[in-house]
């Protein structure tokens, strides 16, 4: 059973939900970080009223859109990997009552931990967001495929791990534990005294 | 039982209480109704239980007047009949339909919608819909899509859409025919002649030939002619052994009075708003049940204006991006998920292409970002001109999602709208159909077509176009061209029937006018039946199956009585 204050190792439905809960507000920063490329460089998406063919009416720029993806790699990099360091958690495992750490001792990541640990968990990402982005045809299906089959790979391997240690957690030296939350008993109860 | 007509003994005579000839709706129907009663029932179908060209081609025959579809194709030979490729659309004739109206000649059935109605109720059962509410107001109090506001000099009637599955009658009942104690259906067996007594009042037997070259004979008590609004009239007429024009055919009116419902765009509506809500007006389904709606003029305006009916359906034409999306072949593949998977491999494909296109709208959102987010550009563009974007579906995010907005928001950006008028023509006794002078590979002279339609049916149409298209401007929808005028001589080129071949064999009381009695019994003779849409007097502008099998159900209550 466990008790107030305890941690425990985190679970599979809590980690994804904290994974969310970051992808939203990662992507409110991303979505910033594009309007100020659109400003500084230009459109990504024109829009050509007049063209008769139906492809020439919507032209996406694959440069800008390669930028927005290699800025969205860095922003993401920034956000997990630093959040990991400075508060040993990302913001979203903070609010939920979650801690990443060392596997060998509890103690926030290093630097070089947290780089690894996101390179395992974040950059896949948004390495397949800039691959798909600059380059079309069966490398995109390829890169799509892998990308799923990654994040797949970790899942599974999270959720058979006693300790939900996944293989970006094994390889990163990494666990992810949560605070159990304290219980309020209306009326003395089972665990009363 | 189910039997192969063409091991019956050479030369043999097979005896029945009753005797149908044809294995479609109508010939099904009767034979289920008559299973399990005393009476011993042969029905004789000239096809197996799958399409043959050889079979086929008994069909084939020439047309004139109005240009017509191939008789070949017009039809299906072999058991079920036509229902092998129905649409499955129906409603039954409204009780204007069976007046007799004196701005209509030769208008008029001798029984009412109120003899037929306990008859639909079980025509329902029958063809497995599943509603018997006919009402356009009580589908609209459950229909998330309504009617447009048109008026009340026009109402909306709505079609109900049997299952697609449902819809084939082979499939349907064949196991139960095959089973039963007291059917034998015979497949491939050509009627190729009723035999009649000296005084051909009597039906006596009818000669049956196989394409294989097999020969016998069926007697039975009684008689039901079965096969369809044109092989009706062909065989009574080709059974001249006793009468030289034909059976049943003392007024010369076996074959005359041939009704079609002609269909043809009659003007184009340019829609005020872009997105004005059609889709009541194409199938979609409400609690469960695919129906479509459409125009009509109400029975008033067409007692006022002397009009035949007219069935008038709003067919939107979207944008082009639209329509092609709607037409692709990713939202075929949804339209077939949402029907539910015919097999694992079509379930893959179907899955994998609805997938693959909604990954369309990837390639315009923001790359890295974790959940899908479209360019700062597009949302700017969104919200300083969402209709630039509404319109660009399509292409941005996909056809299933150019679909799914038309389904969710009701309504899709238009083109145009076809005011597309299918008419109930007036009875013509120069539309008819013949013998031709040549035979088909059992001797039978093929069957000539001579479709011609009158007057009061252009100027129906015509008038119905304005009528419509003053509510269009009247409700401020939009504005309306014409696309016919009673000035012109030739029909609109897109004019085409509905495969419905019905009037050959009208219904009267008085052997004058018509070839049955209310009875479905040939005037003059005593035994000798007629079932399916050739005895409609006149044909609504409704499809006529559901009225076959109502009209069946009532001749298999009557024949219960005559043969007991």
């Amino acid at each position: 059973m466990r008790r107030r204050g305890e941690r425990y190792y985190a679970d599979v439905p809590n980690r994804v939900l904290a994974l969310l809960v970051d992808a939203l507000l990662l992507t409110v920063a991303i979505f910033i970080a594009a309007i100020g490329v659109s400003v500084l460089i230009g459109p990504a998406v024109e829009f050509n009223s007049t063209a008769d063919s139906l492809g020439d009416a919507v032209t996406l720029d694959r440069a800008v859109a390669t930028i927005d993806a290699l800025i969205s790699l860095v922003i993401s990099a920034a956000y997990f990997a630093g959040s990991w360091v400075v508060l040993a958690a990302s913001p979203a495992q903070h609010l939920l009552g979650m801690r990443v750490g060392a596997a060998a001792d509890g103690r926030p990541l290093t630097a070089k931990q947290a780089l690894l640990r996101w390179a395992l968990l974040g950059a896949p990402f948004g390495i397949a967001a800039v691959l798909t982005t600059a380059l079309s045809g069966p490398v995109d299906a390829i890169v799509t495929v892998a990308m799923v089959a990654w994040y797949a790979l970790l899942l599974i391997t999270t959720a058979r791990s006693p300790t939900k240690q996944g293989l970006h957690d094994r390889i990163s030296g990494t666990v992810v534990a949560k605070e159990a939350r304290p219980v309020s008993w209306g009326q003395p109860g089972i665990d009363a005294g | 039982m189910l039997a192969d007509a063409r091991r019956v003994p050479a030369d043999s005579e097979l005896r029945s209480d009753l005797c149908i000839i044809g294995g479609g709706a109508a010939g099904i129907t009767l034979a289920r109704a008559l299973i399990g009663t005393p009476f011993r029932v042969i029905l004789l179908e000239s096809g197996g239980l799958e399409l043959d060209q050889r079979t086929q081609s008994l069909y084939k025959g020439p047309t004139k007047g109005v240009p017509y579809f191939p008789l070949d194709s017009a039809r299906l030979r072999f058991f079920g009949g036509s229902t092998n490729h129905w649409g499955g659309v129906c409603r039954p004739l409204d009780a204007i339909d069976f007046e007799a109206r004196d701005w209509i000649p030769h208008s008029g059935w001798p029984i009412t919608k109120q003899d037929l109605d306990p008859y639909y109720v079980a025509a329902d059962e029958v063809v497995q819909l599943s509603s018997d509410d006919w009402s356009a107001e009580s589908w609209d109090e459950r229909d998330s899509l309504s009617p447009l506001p048109l008026g009340d000099r026009t109402e909306s009637r709505i079609a109900q859409f049997v299952r697609e599955r449902l819809r084939s009658f082979a499939t349907n009942y064949r196991e139960e025919i095959s089973q039963a104690d007291n059917v034998s259906a015979y497949l491939y067996a050509n009627v190729t002649e009723i035999e009649a007594d000296d005084d051909a009042r009597t039906a006596t037997s009818v000669r049956v030939a196989t394409l294989t070259g097999n020969r016998f004979r069926v007697a039975a008590r009684h008689f039901v002619l079965a096969v369809g609004g044109i092989e009706n009239p062909r065989l009574l007429l080709a059974s001249n052994s006793r009468r030289p024009r034909g059976l049943g055919n003392q007024h010369d009116l076996v074959g005359r009075f041939f009704i079609e419902h002609p269909r043809f765009a009659a003007a184009i509506v340019a829609p005020a708003d872009a997105e004005l809500g059609v889709g009541f007006y194409e199938p979609h389904h409400v609690d469960d049940v695919e129906i479509q709606g459409y125009v009509a003029l109400s029975p008033e305006v067409q007692r006022a204006e002397r009009l035949v009916d007219v069935q008038v359906f709003v067919e939107p034409t979207y944008d082009p991006r639209f329509e092609t999306a709607f037409d692709s072949e990713d939202v075929d593949s949804l339209r077939a998920l949402s029907r539910g998977p015919a097999s694992v491999d079509e379930f893959g494909t179907d899955l994998l292409n609805v997938v693959e296109d909604l990954t369309t709208g990837l390639e315009f959102t923001i790359p890295g970002a974790p959940l899908p987010v479209p360019y700062p550009d597009l949302v700017e563009k969104l919200i300083a001109s969402p209709t630039e974007i509404r319109d660009r579906i399509p292409d941005l995010f996909g056809d299933v999602a150019a679909e799914g907005y038309k389904r969710i928001n009701g309504a899709a950006p238009l083109e145009h709208l076809s005011l597309v008028t299918r008419l109930d023509p007036a009875p013509n006794p120069d539309s008819r159909v013949t013998l031709a002078a040549s035979r088909d590979e059992l001797g039978i002279p093929r069957t000539k077509l001579d479709w011609r339609l009158s007057p009061i049916d252009r100027h129906s149409a015509v008038r119905a176009a304005e009528i419509v298209g003053s509510a269009f401007a009247g409700a401020g929808l939009g504005r309306t061209r014409l696309l016919v005028d009673e000035d012109q001589r030739a029909w609109p080129p897109d004019l085409a029937g509905g495969w419905h071949h019905m009037g050959t064999t009208r219904m009267s009381d008085d052997p004058k006018t018509g070839v049955v009695d209310p009875q479905c019994r040939v005037h003059g003779m005593s035994n000798l039946f007629v079932a399916g849409s050739s005895v409609f007097p006149t044909g609504g502008t409704s499809t006529p199956t559901l009225t076959i099998v109502a009209l069946t159900l009532r001749l298999a209550d009557h024949l219960q009585r005559v043969m007991r």
